[in-house]
């Protein structure tokens, strides 16, 4: 944290010193004060009775939960499958110099980007057929709706990761004799993809929290699961969403830490900022 | 209807907009500032923001807390839900947005003898603005997005419009592109308007 912050001040003389002090001080007695206020809201409304939280001692409520992690991580695994791959097709159809394939695709991702996505949820919800052989469950319902979206997210990424790469890179591809596929696959995509890493991992993390729109579906994920806890056991919604939220948040900083893993690994292993000194934040 | 949604969707993207900034600039400055229980409060709420989904934290709030007898009114927690958790991002951005401004720059500002306020505020905040202004603009579309969650909780806007009217009616294609239109014509202005900005604040070097 301080690595961030100590080229911004010199080392403090004792009258600063002694002012951070203060200020620490007043600092923790407010973090306190807030602390003790919403514990003191909770406790008048009674909510750290044992007979709320008991349901959580219970092996099943948990099994619940889990089963309700893995119908999450589920959704997010086959949405990131098919957006992905889909995805790359979708910015390099935006970047070809044939209007018949850049014009549609710029109104594709432009139209899914900017639409909620519960609203495209929704939507297909509404509309999918309920019977018949191209009946689709929750799980389809949110998929589709999710991919929609995250092809054009995850478009944009690779098409700005394509546009970042120096323009040599391009004319030396075809100055060897490259055709467009081979420059693509050879020279520029995995260029592309390795800068954007960063990105394509913070996105997926979002990929992971929106699959709690199954929520409105609904499909059986963590979120929903937490609903049926609730209904199950009223006395007990704001322990349930309050321990549903920790589990999400659990897996979010898992991913989080991976992510950090994968920059700080490509930091050590690959200084490919200009003069070979490590890109900042190494 | 659809007019009323739409306008309770704009009012709620700049409300929590704006409270989002407000939020995200003072988490901003606690986080790079010399007081280290402020920078501490500052990155446990950054990553317990980045950690959980919105609408996690829109029903945590908005659907748990009034059920046991903590109430405000839907549209005032609505608005700090929404700022909160957007505020978060912003103070990210902030914080990317100052390490955008070259260390030498502070350093010749400490060496010229200014104080933690003003190279602050004349050296780092005027330049790194400027840097910040594209993120801050993706931060704002996805806050209008962000703002339809709050209708699957019950607050009166778009997508709580659309819901409700395809209940009640079978048109749901209709339905489902009055909305889309909706979104559009408030989201794409706001992007077009955006990018002018960003040309005009653009650093000419």
């Amino acid at each position: 944290m301080s690595k961030d912050s100590n080229f911004l001040f010199d080392d403090m003389g004792p009258r600063a010193l002694r002012r951070v002090r203060i200020g620490s001080a007043i600092a923790v007695l407010l973090i306190i004060w807030v602390l003790w206020v919403v514990y003191h809201r909770l406790e008048v409304n009674d909510q750290f009775e044992a007979r709320r939280w008991e349901l959580f001692i219970h092996p099943g409520t948990w099994k619940f939960i889990a089963g309700g992690l893995v119908n999450t991580m589920i959704a997010a695994v086959i949405t990131a499958c098919i957006s992905f791959p889909l995805s790359i097709l979708m910015a390099l159809a935006r970047l070809s110099k044939n209007p018949l394939l850049s014009k549609p695709a710029v109104a594709f991702v432009e139209f899914f980007r900017s639409m909620p996505l519960v609203i495209l949820v929704l939507f297909i919800a509404v509309t999918a057929p309920t019977s018949g052989i191209f009946k689709m469950s929750g799980l389809w319902i949110l998929v589709t709706g999710m991919s929609m979206y995250y092809i054009s997210v995850f478009s944009e990424v690779v098409r700005a990761g394509i546009i970042s790469l120096p323009s040599g890179q391009r004319e030396a591809a075809k100055a060897l004799g490259m055709n467009y596929r081979q420059t693509m696959r050879l020279v520029e995509l995995p260029q592309a993809l390795y800068a954007m890493t960063p990105a394509i991992m913070s996105q997926l993390l979002f990929l992971v929290q929106d699959t709690s729109i199954g929520y409105i579906i609904p499909y059986e994920e963590l979120l929903r699961r937490g609903k049926n806890i609730e209904s199950f056991q009223p006395i007990s919604i704001l322990q349930t969403y309050f321990v549903i939220t920790l589990v999400y948040g659990v897996v979010s900083l898992s991913i989080l830490w991976l992510t950090n893993r994968i920059e700080r690994s490509r930091n050590l292993s690959a200084p490919r900022s200009p003069k070979g000194t490590p890109s900042k934040g190494a | 209807m659809f007019l009323q949604g739409a306008g309770m969707t704009v009012y709620l993207t700049v409300t929590s907009a704006l409270l989002a900034f407000i939020i995200g600039a003072f988490v901003a400055i606690m986080r790079i500032g010399p007081i280290a229980p402020l920078r501490a409060v500052a990155s446990v709420y950054i990553e317990i923001m980045r950690a959980i989904p919105l609408l996690a934290f829109i029903i945590l709030f908005l659907v748990a807390l009034p059920k046991v007898g903590i109430i405000y009114s839907t549209t005032v927690s609505a608005i700090l839900t929404l700022g909160i958790y957007t505020g978060a991002y912003v103070a990210e951005a902030l914080r990317a947005g100052f390490r955008t401004v070259p260390k030498g720059q502070i350093e010749a500002a400490r060496a010229l003898g200014m104080t933690f306020r003003g190279m602050f505020l004349n050296v780092l905040l005027p330049q790194s603005i400027r840097s910040v202004i594209p993120p801050m603009g993706n931060l704002l579309i996805s806050n209008i997005k962000a703002t339809a969650l709050a209708g699957a909780v019950g607050v009166k806007e778009l997508y709580w419009v659309s819901a409700r009217v395809n209940f009640d009616s079978a048109r749901s294609i209709a339905v489902f592109l009055l909305a889309a239109i909706c979104y559009l014509a408030i989201a794409l202005p706001t992007g077009f308007l955006w990018r002018k900005l960003e040309a005009r604040m653009k650093i000419v070097r």
